[in-house]
């Protein structure tokens, strides 16, 4: 039973505090999405939760199965079963997509064992083609001169071939075209399972058309001010986020 | 019996061409006259001049102890049993026979002691017509004054060769010295690719002392690829002249990996319409090796264009120096000149110096240069890393990815394979930093 569990998180940029206190909850087997207006600290939450060195975390903690992310370096929070899904992919010139993603599962390999490269090959092919993929992303250098539709695919693609326990997926619909959105969200909907979280976060509802939340949080000012179901999000977009902040201030 | 190198070379065979004996007498006179480089000349900035001192170097002739079986069976690169010239020392190891219906097409590729006794006219014609261009009188000179064997490649007209030639140069024992002369011709509407590799067969000190003239006549295809595999003692000094002609296309490519210090000098003449060359060049130093790199863009023509990319990665305290020149002559209209020097520094020791320069004297040209010095971007770590890769495995897959991007223009399956493989065995060899 796996678990992800986000508990009074406090995080700085340059000295400007932007998460302040971030409580949340993803039991395994469920999609969360965070919502948010721009500025909320929504991708923050996101770098923070992969280990990215510029936040800096001054309270509270992530546990991912009852450990600390947080202790852990980058690459360990991966194989510990953590994936983000950037919203702005790096470029990797002279890498392949195939070698880049080689040497991830190699890492997840205890020392001396290699890579059945046959069976991976077999295993990407697959994959791409249900992403739709053209094969020759695995010759091409990661990322470089991919459209933004194809950047995001690759998130996918990553994510598919890791599997991992939970997948954070930072506004990974934005940049898409509808058509590349539907597919992207299939390729998540394939993911869902029992034992595998999802947070994805958003700033539009469109994508909860596609990938169906169980849970919805609301992030204003680096916390959580409001969750609910689904219908959250439908009223979030005909309401705007200036109803809840509105009515937040109220209440504080 | 050892030799300096200031002491008379030793002459060649009586039976040489009138003009070839003349011509390294000529050379080794001014090799006297001619003053060492000094740290007053432009061409020799930031360059360590400490290291050109060769008192004990020895005449290589005297070092004969090799195993010859051992050279030709480790001098296979491509898979395929290409054509191929094996040297040890400036001596000819081996040589395959030539496919006589290339012979009977008028293909010449073969040792120089060999095209002097049996195509010294038409060798004449092209055999070091270039002066050097980029400081290095004393060097040059040097080398023809010492120069006895190297390999002259003349494609004739029309022909077109698919597979790569190749040429080994090995240098063993302590001290050997080495002066290899390349020349290849394609004449009009001919192609081929060369491929020369350079390697010590032990850890010594050794120098090596080389021009590589390549000439493209017009709509011609040459590509020339050098790879640089020596003792992290020896020290190397290599000039290449590449004449393109028009609508011909040179593609000069070199890979630096040994060597304690080198000195490289490339220059391209755009000599035709449509004429384009390309520079490439590939340098992983690490320790204490200095790598000096001058560069020439020479547009003579107008319409001409010419592309160069210098990669270097730099670990430890290794230094490099780039300097380029791109020169447009008056009547070089619509040149078409790129020139970028990318270093990734991978030590904060490490030290790489860009010196881009340009000289403009035609109208409507299109010229740009750049160059950058950066450690591995964080972001391509943080996202590497953010898969699971540990951060020195991150490194270096960023560290090989740099340096492919530049071997991929090659445009060669075949002799990427063989400069990948060459890079890769170096990166294992510099382990994960």
């Amino acid at each position: 039973m796996s678990s992800l569990e986000i508990v009074n998180l406090h995080a700085n940029i340059n000295g400007t505090e932007i998460l302040k206190g971030l409580n949340l909850n993803v039991p395994q087997g469920e999609v969360h999405a965070i919502m948010g207006p721009n500025g909320s600290g929504k991708s923050t939450l996101a770098k923070v939760m992969a280990g990215h060195e510029d936040y800096e975390v001054t309270g509270g903690d992530v546990l991912l199965n009852g450990k600390s992310l947080l202790e852990m370096e980058v690459d360990e929070r991966s194989k510990a079963g953590l994936f983000l899904a950037f919203q702005y992919p790096a470029e990797i010139p002279g890498v392949s997509n195939a070698n880049f993603l080689r040497a991830a599962r190699q890492a997840r390999l205890p020392e001396g064992e290699e890579i059945d490269a046959v069976a991976f090959y077999k295993e990407i092919y697959d994959k791409m083609d249900q992403l739709g993929m053209d094969r020759k992303f695995t010759g091409r250098s990661v990322n470089e001169g991919f459209s933004g539709g194809e950047k995001k695919r690759n998130e996918v693609l990553q994510m598919m071939m890791l599997e991992p326990a939970y997948a954070v997926l930072d506004e990974t619909d934005s940049g898409l075209d509808i058509d590349a959105l539907k597919i992207v969200a299939e390729g998540v909907n394939a993911m869902r399972s029992q034992d595998r979280g999802f947070l994805v976060i958003t700033h539009y509802q469109r994508l909860l058309d596609y990938i169906v939340p169980d849970h919805v949080h609301v992030l204003n000012d680096g916390q959580i001010i409001r969750s609910g179901s689904k219908d959250l999000a439908l009223e979030l977009e005909e309401k705007g986020y200036d109803w809840l902040k509105e009515e937040n201030l109220v209440k504080s | 019996m050892s030799l300096s190198l200031s002491d008379l070379p030793n002459p060649v065979n009586e039976d040489s061409p009138k003009w070839y004996i003349d011509s390294r007498q000529l050379a080794w006179q001014k090799f006297l006259e001619s003053p060492w480089p000094s740290r007053k000349d432009e061409d020799w900035r930031f360059a360590n001049l400490k290291k050109l001192s060769y008192e004990n170097v020895r005449d290589s002739e005297q070092i004969v102890n090799f195993d010859y079986n051992k050279y030709v069976s480790n001098s296979i690169s491509l898979n395929n049993g290409n054509d191929r010239l094996v040297f040890n020392n400036d001596k000819l190891l081996f040589q395959s026979n030539l496919d006589d219906e290339l012979l009977s097409k008028g293909l010449i590729f073969k040792p120089l002691s060999r095209a002097l006794a049996e195509d010294a006219d038409l060798l004449k014609n092209y055999f070091m017509k270039e002066d050097p261009k980029l400081g290095s009188e004393k060097l040059f000179n040097l080398h023809q004054a010492r120069q006895r064997e190297g390999y002259f490649i003349y494609v004739p007209e029309g022909l077109v060769l698919k597979s790569p030639l190749e040429v080994f140069h090995w240098v063993s024992g302590e001290d050997a010295v080495i002066f290899p002369y390349t020349l290849i011709v394609t004449a009009a509407g001919s192609s081929v690719t060369v491929a020369e590799y350079l390697a010590s067969s032990d850890d010594e000190f050794g120098l090596t002392c080389g021009v590589s003239d390549l000439i493209a006549e017009e709509d011609s295809e040459l590509t020339y690829v050098r790879t640089q595999n020596l003792s992290e003692k020896a020290h190397s000094f290599h000039i290449s002249n590449v004449s393109a002609h028009s609508n011909s296309n040179i593609k000069n490519f070199s890979l630096n990996l040994g060597c304690d210090w080198l000195r490289q000098e490339s220059v391209s003449r755009l000599l035709g319409e449509k004429a384009h060359s390309e520079m490439i060049s590939v340098n992983v130093p690490e320790n204490n090796q200095e790598f000096d790199m001058r560069t020439m863009q020479l547009h003579e023509h107008a319409n001409t264009s010419s592309d160069l990319l210098y990669k270097n990665a730099l670990y430890d305290k290794s230094k490099t120096t780039f300097a380029g020149m791109i020169k447009v002559e008056n009547e070089a209209h619509f040149t078409d000149a790129y020139q970028t020097c990318r270093n990734l520094l991978m030590s904060d020791e490490c030290e790489a110096n860009s010196l881009p320069g340009l000289e403009i004297k035609a109208d409507q040209v299109k010229c740009s240069h750049g160059s950058t010095s950066n450690p591995v971007a964080e972001e391509e770590l943080f996202y590497l890393m953010s898969r699971g890769i540990e951060e020195a495995v991150s490194r270096q897959l960023v560290t090989f990815g740099f340096v492919k991007d530049a071997v991929d223009r090659l445009k060669n399956p075949q002799l990427e394979e063989v400069v990948l493989g060459k890079l890769e065995r170096r990166f294992k060899k510099i382990g994960l930093r």
